[in-house]
């Protein structure tokens, strides 16, 4: 091994005018090979990890090994590595190592930078907000106050596929979309689908057209105006070229004309060319081919905050600021957030963010999880509401874990309240409108009236957060049983944002068996048990199991319970990393907002910010994070300061080409 | 789908001369007859391939074929349902894949023996999609019966384009439908389409010339998708678009609604029988079940997830529900082989030019193992393959040489997929390996003093219900039984010696005239 570095840093330095940094590398590559690769190189991959790549200079900046430079920089970080039974770092090794990777991978010739700026196409999920937009027309399953018998997907999500998530771990990844193949058949029939319910709608045509029918024959000057309007309408503020687009797409008209019954099959013909335009279909921004950060324009950063907080294109008001650049300034910018947040289109913070997020959008999609439509209807609108009540009411995100209050499904409170207290509105110093209000069911028929979920204070110890929810303790379960250990993950990758992979170089099974002694039929304590007798197992099971058979409390269907159905007891006690015990569910949570409450509301942060952007982030965005993370901790971890924080970001408001 | 057999493709034909008139080998019809003549005698029908994933493996032992011969040979507890159609099929033992793989990996691993983590995804069915390309009104169908997970769509994704990005499966019968037979059929809407498509093309072609080169890439998979939908348009036009108009078609009201998971893959199979008939597509791939399963076959009275069931090993009683979801899937593959033998095709049936390939990522449903991959071929490959045979490689084959193998059969070009070293012998013709076991004669019980024995012979496993017991076949033809405690098994490994010669010293119970081994004390493998 020594010959090979040798040789790599006197090449390095040969090569490299920068001494210096040459310096401080063979600095970090020497602690490399004195303190990791012992374990961690090609003979002996501890994990699966070989650390000898990282010792080539021309390694130790962005390029095939930054994951596993990320990965190193967390372990050192962290301090989880070298591991508890080896010497820690001194504290000069540590630095040598962190600076490095400060200086190479978050910043850029010791600049802050932001990254390319992917391009970024609209989600299923946004084409249908749009069309809705910008055709004035509902196309959504609408709201039912009955039960009906099944959960009726719109009409768009029929037509469309859905999307797949990317490294994000959102449907919006825009490295994702730009790669994936482009359903523009079906984008195209979901548009010529809109247009038909457009032209049934007189108030819609009304908004869109200034007129509720069309006549037969439009006059040359009406027909090119009502396309320029279309075009401006969808091109989302932007101007540029419209007399172009405005020529090229009548003279389509005029063509289509020749042959059509009458001006408004023609028209509407256009009007689907333009929907599935890529102008549409894709959020262009202008771009200055430059490699550091720099503003974009008031129109492109309307569209930003838009799809952002309503996954939807922007309203006059936001164009109007944006045109005019006072969108720019901080002050007009949070205004327009307070206000975007007062909109019933806030709901895609809930809906399409964390339903992505804590994975509860199943409940509806997935007819694994399908029970009876009310239950179904009930478990989701209860995380649902709750998501909502944070950011309505501006509340910590910590609230997820543990809260006084909840939302609880109608029928729990039927026919008299089961002890429940309604919570007094007052309380929660709520900041913006209630976007539920028209959800009340007008049906007098008990049987099939459906009701939204009730806010409610926490009933003794069992509830509070979402991570009790009927709906989380469904889709962390199987139909017929619960698995600890699968909540358990639920918690630490979802909730926490500790990836848990299972390490490559796991032992085979048959010897991990045979050195676990199992016997045949052992019972779920005693496995999980034999599991972390086992050093290689109980590095991730003594983080794992505690939150899982601290949840074991809750049925699979959320049902409270105490005893298994074959009447073992049940047992939800157990011990955290740090050694603390817990006795129950609600002793559990505490623990785990005590040990881990900084993770969960920096992994908030993180999936909001990648939702935000559309992308994975990456060492740069580090800065930007830490700044979003300590502004909201000092707010007491207020939904409205990360969201706040996440727009005034540079990554948000800036652009970089390279 | 409660229809009988013969009711769909009468209904289907129908359907199906309207999407394209493409029936040339039917004889039984006269709409198509004097059409099918003329074109039979140009050309061989077409091959078309099938790959039915069934993820979460196997228990190894019901699955393995233990002694017999290539073209003799006793079905296996899992492929019993198999039985009536196993002068049909040809099972494949001992390909491997290389590495490991995950849950989410499977499917992909599987389709393009690439390692874990690789993100070459190039799938070996599309690569035959791509090379067929034109020839069909549909490139290839992708379906998923298992249900999709909005968050993991990896789970069920079997194909993944040229560019190595995924291409989602179809999990709706009824959109399958429209996707294979309907759209083709709105010549209106078709028309009309293109027109848009051709409008957008004018209005926005500037576009690309003034992003950025970043951009630009992006926006080139705009343009290609639009051109991919323009050649499938033209392609459903050249297809004979005419007979769509037929008004018989307007009466026809498919019943594709579905339950359960079985009525769902029967309806799938159904779909995939009529595209291959109609020469709708010629490539055609469906999850019946994904590695990390979670739905219950509660219709077959399994009440736990079939990816549960999966990890068996500490979890024995489990194993009938395990052995019984397998043999449920091997019994749609059956399905699917009668059903394509009903279809009339060139001078045979669809079954006789159509390839299919079932099987599962991983053999081993516990250990997750991606060696001696659980494989069934089916189908004729327009009588390239000889079936009815057991072929169990004498030493282990790149489980990827298979699929290089398919993908010339279908007459596409490649010369490596994944990690294949060559095409796969014993295909195309009789393998004629030497069995693996022959009995010397010297498979006997050497000692027995009463209390301790030491015997030689073919280890074999018998399991009932929740029961599994070892036999020891000597050459005598008979059997030893051996019942251990797990944990002596379980020390000594003795399982892996199962389908192995093996020499054995425990303590015996005499009972009835027969001696059945209760403790072990060694055994040794060849």
């Amino acid at each position: 091994m020594i010959p090979v570095r040798q040789f790599f840093t006197a090449f390095f330095i040969m090569c490299m005018a920068h001494a210096v940094q040459a310096a401080e590398f063979a600095a970090v590559a020497e602690v490399f090979e004195d303190r990791c690769l012992s374990c961690h190189d090609r003979d002996t991959p501890k994990a699966g990890i070989d650390l000898t790549p990282l010792l080539d200079p021309a390694n130790a900046s962005y390029g095939n090994h930054t994951q596993l430079w990320v990965r190193l920089e967390k372990m050192v970080a962290r301090g989880a590595m070298p591991p508890e039974n080896k010497k820690p770092l001194e504290a000069a090794e540590k630095k040598a190592i962190l600076d490095w990777f400060h200086q190479s991978f978050v910043l850029r010739e010791g600049q802050g930078h932001i990254g390319p700026t992917p391009l970024r196409r609209l989600t299923r999920y946004e084409f249908e907000n749009t069309l809705e937009a910008v055709l004035g027309i509902p196309l959504k399953a609408p709201y039912r106050d009955t039960i009906t018998g099944q959960i009726e997907p719109s009409k768009i999500t029929t037509i469309v596929p859905s999307d797949i998530p990317g490294e994000s771990g959102f449907d919006n990844d825009a490295h994702r979309l730009g790669k994936l193949k482009l359903p523009l058949k079906e984008l195209a029939d979901a548009a010529n689908h809109a247009l038909k319910q457009f032209r049934k709608n007189p108030q819609a045509m009304k908004a869109v057209l200034g007129q509720t029918t069309l006549p037969n024959e439009l006059s040359e000057s009406d027909s090119k105006q009502l396309i320029t309007k279309f075009v401006e309408r969808t091109h989302r503020g932007n101007r540029s070229r419209l007399e172009e687009y405005t020529e090229s797409y009548h003279r389509l008209y005029q063509r289509h004309r020749q042959t059509s019954q009458d001006s408004g099959a023609s028209l509407m013909h256009v009007f689907e060319m333009i929907l599935i335009s890529p102008e549409v279909l894709y959020r262009m921004e202008e771009s200055k081919s430059q490699n550091t950060p720099y503003p974009v324009t008031g129109l492109e950063l309307a569209t930003r905050l838009s799809f952002f907080l309503w996954a939807s294109p922007p309203d006059a008001e936001l164009l109007q600021r944006g045109r005019d650049g006072s969108l720019l300034k901080d002050e007009v910018l949070k205004a327009q957030i307070a206000r975007m947040l007062n909109s019933p289109k806030r709901i895609a913070l809930a809906e399409n963010f964390a339903g992505q997020w804590l994975g509860f959008d199943e409940l509806l999609a997935n007819s694994e999880y399908l029970r009876d439509e009310r239950w179904n209807r009930e478990a989701y609108d209860e995380v649902l509401f709750f998501i909502d009540e944070l950011i309505r009411s501006n509340r910590s995100v910590l609230e997820l874990v543990q809260s006084d209050w909840l939302y609880k499904r109608a029928t729990a409170l039927q026919p008299k309240n089961h002890g429940y207290t309604k919570v007094d509105p007052s309380k929660m110093d709520r900041q913006h409108a209630d976007i539920f209000a028209r959800r009340q069911s007008k049906s007098r028929n008990r049987k099939v009236r459906y009701d939204p979920p009730i806010l409610v204070e926490r009933q003794g110890d069992r509830e509070g957060g979402i991570i009790t929810s009927a709906a989380i303790m469904r889709v962390t379960a199987s139909k017929t049983r619960t698995s600890p250990i699968r909540r358990g993950v639920w918690v630490l990758n979802t909730l926490i944002g500790k990836a848990m992979e299972a390490p490559e170089d796991v032992p085979s099974i048959e010897e991990a068996r045979e050195a676990l002694n199992i016997k045949q039929n052992p019972t779920v304590a005693e496995l999980l048990k034999q599991h972390t007798s086992k050093a290689v197992c109980n590095a991730c099971h003594k983080e794992i199991d505690p939150l899982g058979l601290g949840l074991e409390n809750f049925a699979q269907f959320g049902d409270w319970r105490t005893q298994y159905p074959d009447k073992a007891p049940v047992v939800s006690s157990g011990v955290m990393p740090n050694g603390k015990a817990f006795q129950s569910p609600r002793e559990m949570k505490t623990l785990l907002l005590e040990l881990y409450g900084d993770d969960i509301a920096e992994n908030f942060a993180r999936q909001l910010f990648a939702y935000a952007l559309g992308r994975k982030l990456q060492p740069y965005d580090r800065i930007a994070l830490d700044q979003i993370v300590s502004a909201a901790k000092k707010d007491g971890y207020k939904t409205g300061t990360f969201i706040e924080q996440i727009v005034l970001s540079k990554q948000f408001r800036y652009r970089q080409d390279r | 789908m409660n229809r009988s057999a013969y009711q769909i493709p009468r209904r289907t034909f129908l359907r199906g001369a309207g999407v394209s008139l493409a029936l040339p080998f039917l004889d039984i019809m006269s709409p198509a007859v004097s059409y099918a003549k003329a074109k039979a005698k140009v050309a061989a029908p077409p091959v078309r391939l099938c790959v039915l994933y069934k993820g979460c493996g196997v228990n190894p032992h019901s699955w393995d074929i233990v002694g017999g011969t290539e073209t003799k040979f006793e079905m296996s507890k899992i492929l019993r349902p198999l039985a009536p159609v196993q002068k049909d099929i040809l099972v494949l033992g001992n390909l491997d894949n290389d590495g490991v793989s995950s849950h989410m990996d499977a499917p992909g691993t599987f389709m393009s023996a690439t390692k874990h983590k690789n993100p070459n995804r190039y799938s070996f069915d599309q690569r035959i999609a791509d090379h067929l390309d034109g020839q069909t009104p549909i490139k290839s169908v992708q379906l998923t019966a298992d249900n999709v997970w909005k968050q993991h769509p990896w789970l069920n994704i079997l194909s993944y384009d040229k560019s190595h990005q995924p291409m989602r499966g179809q999990h709706d019968p009824q959109s399958a439908f429209d996707l294979i037979f309907k759209n083709a059929a709105r010549a209106k809407r078709q028309t009309e389409l293109a027109s848009v498509l051709d409008g957008v093309k004018d209005s926005s072609s500037s576009l690309l010339r003034k992003a950025s080169t970043q951009d630009q890439q992006v926006l080139q998979q705009y343009f290609d998708s639009l051109r991919d939908v323009e050649k499938s348009i033209e392609r459903a036009r050249a297809n004979g678009q005419a007979a769509a108009a037929d008004p018989k078609l307007a009466q026809i009201d498919p019943t594709l609604a579905v339950g359960n998971l079985g009525e769902r893959i029967k309806a799938m199979m159904d779909l995939i029988a009529l595209a291959f008939w109609t020469d709708s597509t010629r490539v055609a791939s469906c999850m019946l079940a994904n590695t990390n399963s979670r739905i219950h076959y509660d219709f077959m009275g399994v009440n736990a997830e079939f990816h549960y069931v999966s990890h068996h090993v500490r979890n024995k009683k489990v194993l009938p529900k395990y052995d019984g979801i397998n043999m449920w899937h091997t019994a749609q593959l059956r399905y699917l082989i009668e059903k394509l033998k009903t279809l009339p095709d060139g001078s045979g049936t669809v079954f006789d030019n159509s390839l299919i390939l079932w099987g599962s990522g991983i053999k081993h449903g516990d250990y997750h193992s991606l060696t001696d991959l659980p494989l069934i071929l089916a189908g004729g490959g327009g009588g390239q393959v000889k079936l009815g045979r057991h072929v169990r490689y004498p030493t282990a084959q790149p489980y990827a040489n298979l699929l290089l193998t398919l993908t010339k059969l279908m007459g596409a070009p490649a010369t490596s997929i994944g990690d294949s070293t060559g095409l796969l012998p014993g295909i195309t013709e009789p393998a004629n390996f030497p069995p693996a076991n022959p009995d010397d004669g010297t498979w006997k019980i050497t000692k027995a003093d009463g209390k301790t024995l030491t015997a030689k012979g073919l280890l074999r496993i018998e399991i009932e219900g929740e029961q599994e017991y070892y036999l020891l076949r000597l050459s005598d033809k008979s059997d030893l039984r051996i019942q251990v405690p797990f944990m002596n098994n379980h020390r000594l490994r003795f399982d892996r010696n199962v389908g192995k010669v093996v020499t054995l010293t425990g303590q015996y119970k005499e009972t009835a005239g027969k001696k059945v081994v209760v403790s072990l004390t060694a055994a040794k493998g060849p």
